[in-house]
């Protein structure tokens, strides 16, 4: 995840991040340019993770979007005891798991796919194995109770650190490895079939 | 707990190389002699290996104009929504006291009431959403990223290293068959840590090099004794064609600074 208040990966860290500590305080007085760097910075980020909760594009456009409007409505009390994209990502998540609570259905996830085992799927057969795995796969995935599911997610797909998951969910890092588990058990007895045929 | 079930508790650390050493050391000794737990291992192995991030981001599957307009379009959300609470409030009070034909006081009076009452529920509705982390969990974090994602780089590129030294040089044994069923088994974990482990490293060159490094282990994985030698030899000129001892070194050096220096 390409946050570098959560990674601390970026060559020019230090000066984004004095850079994003200013646009704050800006945004925090009216500074509406300040704000729209903000947005454009993030806005990638907070429709990834959305979507990979959410699994359609519609509806993560729309969770992204809500957060940075109540991003904006909560900026007064933002401190900076956490990073800004954290704080951001924690409100993304937790609209996208609000609206899986309220709308518990099936839908395409496109953000699963088969890993490359070094053989190229050439025939149609293989093709046609492949997806219905990733269709096994979507279904097994969203099977699970919703916090182990967005801890899965949010740890393997999103690529974050379990501590970033931690952060996000505002919980401890015992609690996601615990999520962790029971998730990746439910997923693994879901998916025996698979590794069976594998 | 039993010994199992703590061995199996720590798997998935083991997994994702976030172990103390010394605990990383006891799970190995353990699975070398308990079959049910490296059942366990290999299950959890195949299930992390079928999750993964998408080869393309969400983002990129939408358009640049998508992109340009976004923050504007935040913007006009904001001036669509400027008040929440008691503009609705209001209205509905508006609509009750209109009905009910009450007096303007008691409608200004139970007007008031109501934006509390919803202030209140929005303020437990929204509370969860926009709390911010606080500086404990904080705190560390950027620094001990790095260092975590570094040691198990580190490690990884280490355990690389020692499988490539093993494929590279072992010599054939009696009946002129090199024996590989220890570094099939190693490749194989290595495979399955570098699906994971590519994603998460810091630069690019680095994710480079553990994809190569994955390719040469499921291709060693895969090799199957009653091919003979000819299968390992093609994995053998792979490995030199590029390089990849040379340039785990390098990668050893660059996160073990201290083994180097």
């Amino acid at each position: 995840m390409p946050d570098p208040a959560l990674s601390g990966h970026s060559p020019a860290g230090t000066g984004r991040a004095a850079d994003e500590q200013q646009l704050i305080v800006q945004a925090k007085v009216g500074d509406r340019s300040a704000f729209r760097c903000l947005v454009e910075r993030y806005m990638k980020d907070a429709y990834n993770v959305a979507y990979s909760l959410l699994g359609d594009h519609h509806s993560a456009e729309d969770v992204a979007q809500e957060a940075f409007v109540r991003v904006h409505r909560s900026l007064n009390t933002f401190r900076g005891e956490s990073g800004f994209g954290t704080w951001l990502y924690r409100i993304v998540t937790n609209l996208s798991l609000n609206r899986l609570k309220q709308a518990a259905r099936r839908r395409t996830h496109e953000v699963l796919s088969l890993p490359e085992d070094g053989v190229a799927a050439h025939d149609a057969s293989q093709l046609l194995q492949q997806a219905e795995t990733t269709e096994h796969l979507e279904r097994a995935l969203h099977e699970l109770p919703t916090l182990q599911r967005a801890v899965v997610i949010l740890r393997h797909i999103d690529g974050l650190s379990t501590k970033q998951v931690s952060r996000i969910l505002g919980c401890s890092e015992g609690t996601v490895k615990t999520h962790l588990y029971r998730g990746l058990g439910h997923l693994r007895k879901k998916l025996e079939h698979l590794h069976n045929n594998r | 707990m039993t010994r199992h079930t703590r061995i199996q508790r720590h798997l998935y650390d083991d997994i994702t190389g976030d172990l103390p050493s010394d605990l990383h050391a006891e799970i190995e000794e353990h699975l070398r002699t308990c079959s049910t737990c490296r059942t366990a291992r290999a299950s959890m192995l195949q299930t992390l290996s079928l999750i993964h991030p998408p080869e393309i981001l969400p983002s990129e599957e939408r358009s640049d104009e998508f992109w340009q307009t976004f923050a504007s379009r935040v913007e006009q959300r904001l001036v669509a929504k400027p008040e929440r609470a008691t503009g609705a409030g209001m209205r509905v009070v508006g609509d009750f006291t209109s009905l009910l034909g009450m007096r303007w006081r008691s409608a200004a009076a139970i007007a008031a009431a109501f934006a509390v009452l919803a202030g209140v529920v929005l303020l437990v509705q929204n509370r969860a959403p926009e709390t911010e982390p606080t500086r404990a969990a904080h705190a560390t974090a950027p620094a001990s990223t790095v260092t975590q994602v570094d040691q198990k780089a580190a490690r990884y590129f280490r355990r690389s290293q020692a499988v490539l030294v093993g494929l590279t040089n072992k010599k054939p044994e009696s009946g002129n068959r090199i024996d590989l069923e220890a570094e099939r088994e190693a490749s194989h974990a290595l495979a399955f840590e570098a699906r994971i482990l590519k994603h998460q490293m810091p630069d690019v060159q680095s994710a480079r090099l553990v994809g190569d490094l994955e390719r040469i282990f499921i291709g060693v994985a895969n090799s199957s004794p009653r091919e003979g030698n000819r299968e390992i030899e093609l994995i053998r000129g792979g490995i030199r064609q590029e390089n990849l001892l040379f340039k785990v070194r390098m990668a050893q050096a660059r996160y073990e600074p201290d083994r180097y220096h």
